[in-house]
């Protein structure tokens, strides 16, 4: 097998389980402590990281099953935006009337990014590369508000755990935008691959903040 | 429909009877010899006019050692066959004691929480479902109970408490209308001279009294909850349905040319609503993911019915409700509720919307 082809897609598929086994194991954990606490908080991350899990598997899929075409990336883009949203907007208000009401909503909304992964055989390919940039991007924004918030928290009151997130956040979302940039420039793996594992890193300091921060 | 399967009447408008009342009591004031024919009088028109089973009239009288205890000076009742041992019995005076002793009013509330289970069972018998209670004190002298052998009691401090009994306690004013008339009563008295300025004027002794005593939980058996400490309102709205009482309506028969003005002396602290009608809300941990670690096992609720409780609280059934959603007993939910309360998942409003601060019910609020 060519290095070039190993390299192009080992990076990503590694990225894409780490991502899948990460998101998936926070959001277990978030989901069984909210059946205990009843917070709108951890429902709300365990959702949104359930469904960023679901875009991982749906990418590696996509990427190693070739006998059909899925164009997944629409759920992959919009999914883990729309995940990510949910997140920074459950820390900006800690009302409980709020957060309820947007634990609705979020149940709402991924439903309907879960049409669009059982749609995806049939939806069509990005027509164009600026909405590519645009919902790729969109990742990274939103991952730096999410960077905000916890610096923000940490600035209040020094604890490891808001130190932990705002790092992996950091990481991921500078990760994020290395991969948005990667459709304006001439080397556009490279872009990716670092964007990856920045990405990857982000994720090892997310767990590590879980698990014991 | 009432527990024990009768109907009561439709609910009466409180404010015109008290001023009925109030317009009455002018008139039987100027009649009367002694004070505790104005106390006889007045429970029997607060159980005809405000539809009370039971109406008793305690107050504190000294010895000449004294040593302060409770005496019951008038009794009226609905129920003709209500025994006098059912009446009027130790678990009352007990209650009347702790209530003199904190010095507070208290919102009609069912008898299991005030009462061992036996009383209960006897009280409920006669239809006499929810107690509550008023409480006033004045700086002047009650005369001792008018009969033989007593010369050697002297006039005590004017300490009273009325506990009255009810069916239903869906009349929330009910309170106010029973403080109100007990301290036009006792108005009328001081200025028709049926109250003394002289009397025992030694050390006074009461067991269990402190003078800084907060609001300890009344257990008659350790095993009940606590009374939920009130204090009497200064007015009230008869179209109030369950919002804080507002002092606005002038007190009826209330005449600026009369020769001694007199002015209600009611305490204002707040008035917090029966333990029953509470709402419990779940607290948002304003760190919880920020900076606090949630996946840390201390976010969890240990209590296995605490949990279960918190589970079930949607910040609009009161703590009945809850009772019932959960299963619980009143007694299981109220210690339930103060372990989320310490442990900040949860807070306190009255039917309202009103966050309670200061709760009796609860310590570390």
């Amino acid at each position: 097998m060519p290095t070039n082809m190993i390299s192009g897609t080992l990076i990503p598929n590694v990225l894409a389980i780490f991502l899948f086994v990460v998101a998936l194991f926070v959001s277990f954990r978030a989901l069984y402590i909210f059946s205990q606490t009843r917070s709108p908080r951890l429902f709300i991350l365990g959702l949104s990281l359930g469904v960023i899990a679901l875009t991982a598997l749906a990418d590696l899929i996509a990427s190693n099953l070739t006998s059909i075409t899925l164009n997944t990336d629409w759920f992959l883009y919009i999914g883990q935006s729309v995940s990510f949203l949910f997140i920074l907007l459950s820390l900006v208000n800690s009302d409980d009337v709020y957060l309820n009401r947007l634990m609705r909503v979020h149940v709402l909304i991924s439903v309907v990014l879960v049409a669009l992964l059982v749609l995806s055989p049939t939806l069509p390919a990005f027509s164009n590369v600026a909405i590519k940039t645009i919902l790729s991007g969109s990742r990274s924004v939103i991952c730096f508000g999410i960077f905000f918030s916890y610096i923000s928290a940490f600035m209040n009151k020094q604890t490891r755990f808001s130190l932990l997130m705002s790092i992996a956040f950091m990481l991921i979302a500078f990760g994020y935008l290395m991969i948005a940039q990667q459709y304006f420039v001439a080397n556009a793996d490279l872009f990716d691959n670092i964007g990856d594992i920045t990405r990857m890193l982000g994720l090892c300091v997310l767990l590590l903040a879980v698990v014991g921060g | 429909m009432n527990q024990d399967g009768t109907s009561n009447p439709p609910f009466r408008d409180i404010g015109k009877e008290q001023m009925e009342l109030a317009k009455q009591l002018m008139q039987v004031v100027a009649t009367v010899r002694h004070v505790d024919e104005l106390f006889q009088w007045v429970a029997g028109a607060c159980v005809q006019h405000f539809n009370i089973q039971l109406v008793q009239l305690w107050s504190n009288q000294v010895n000449p050692e004294g040593r302060l205890t409770p005496q019951l000076r008038t009794i009226a009742h609905k129920d003709p066959s209500l025994p006098e041992q059912v009446a009027a019995s130790t678990q009352m005076a007990s209650l009347v004691q702790y209530i003199m002793n904190s010095r507070r009013s208290y919102r009609a509330q069912a008898v299991e929480s005030l009462f061992p289970s036996f009383q209960t069972i006897l009280l409920k018998r006669y239809g006499l479902y929810y107690c509550g209670a008023c409480f006033t004190s004045k700086n002047v002298y009650l005369p001792p109970v008018e009969r033989m052998f007593a010369y050697d009691q002297l006039p005590t401090p004017l300490t009273m408490v009325v506990l009255f009994f009810v069916r239903q306690i869906s009349q929330v004013e009910l309170l106010a209308a029973m403080n109100m008339t007990l301290e036009q009563a006792l108005t009328l008295a001081e200025s028709s001279g049926l109250l003394t300025n002289t009397g025992y004027s030694g050390n006074l002794q009461m067991p269990g009294y402190m003078p800084n005593m907060q609001t300890p939980g009344y257990s008659p058996n350790m095993q009940q909850m606590p009374i939920t400490p009130q204090v009497p309102m200064p007015g009230y709205s008869p179209n109030m349905q369950q919002t804080p009482i507002t002092p606005q309506m002038p007190m009826p028969g209330y005449s600026p040319n009369m020769q001694q003005p007199v002015t209600p002396q009611v305490p204002t602290p707040d008035v917090v609503p029966a333990l029953e009608l509470l709402i419990p809300r779940r607290k948002q941990d304003a760190d919880l993911m920020l900076s606090s670690n949630p996946f840390a096992n201390k976010a969890v609720i240990a209590d296995k019915k605490a949990r279960r409780l918190h589970g079930a609280i949607d910040g609009h059934t009161n703590i009945v409700g809850l009772c019932a959603a959960t299963g619980m007993s009143i007694k299981e939910v109220h210690i339930a509720l103060q372990s989320l309360l310490i442990q900040q998942y949860i807070e306190i409003y009255e039917p309202g919307g009103r966050l309670v601060k200061n709760s009796p019910f609860f310590k570390d609020m």
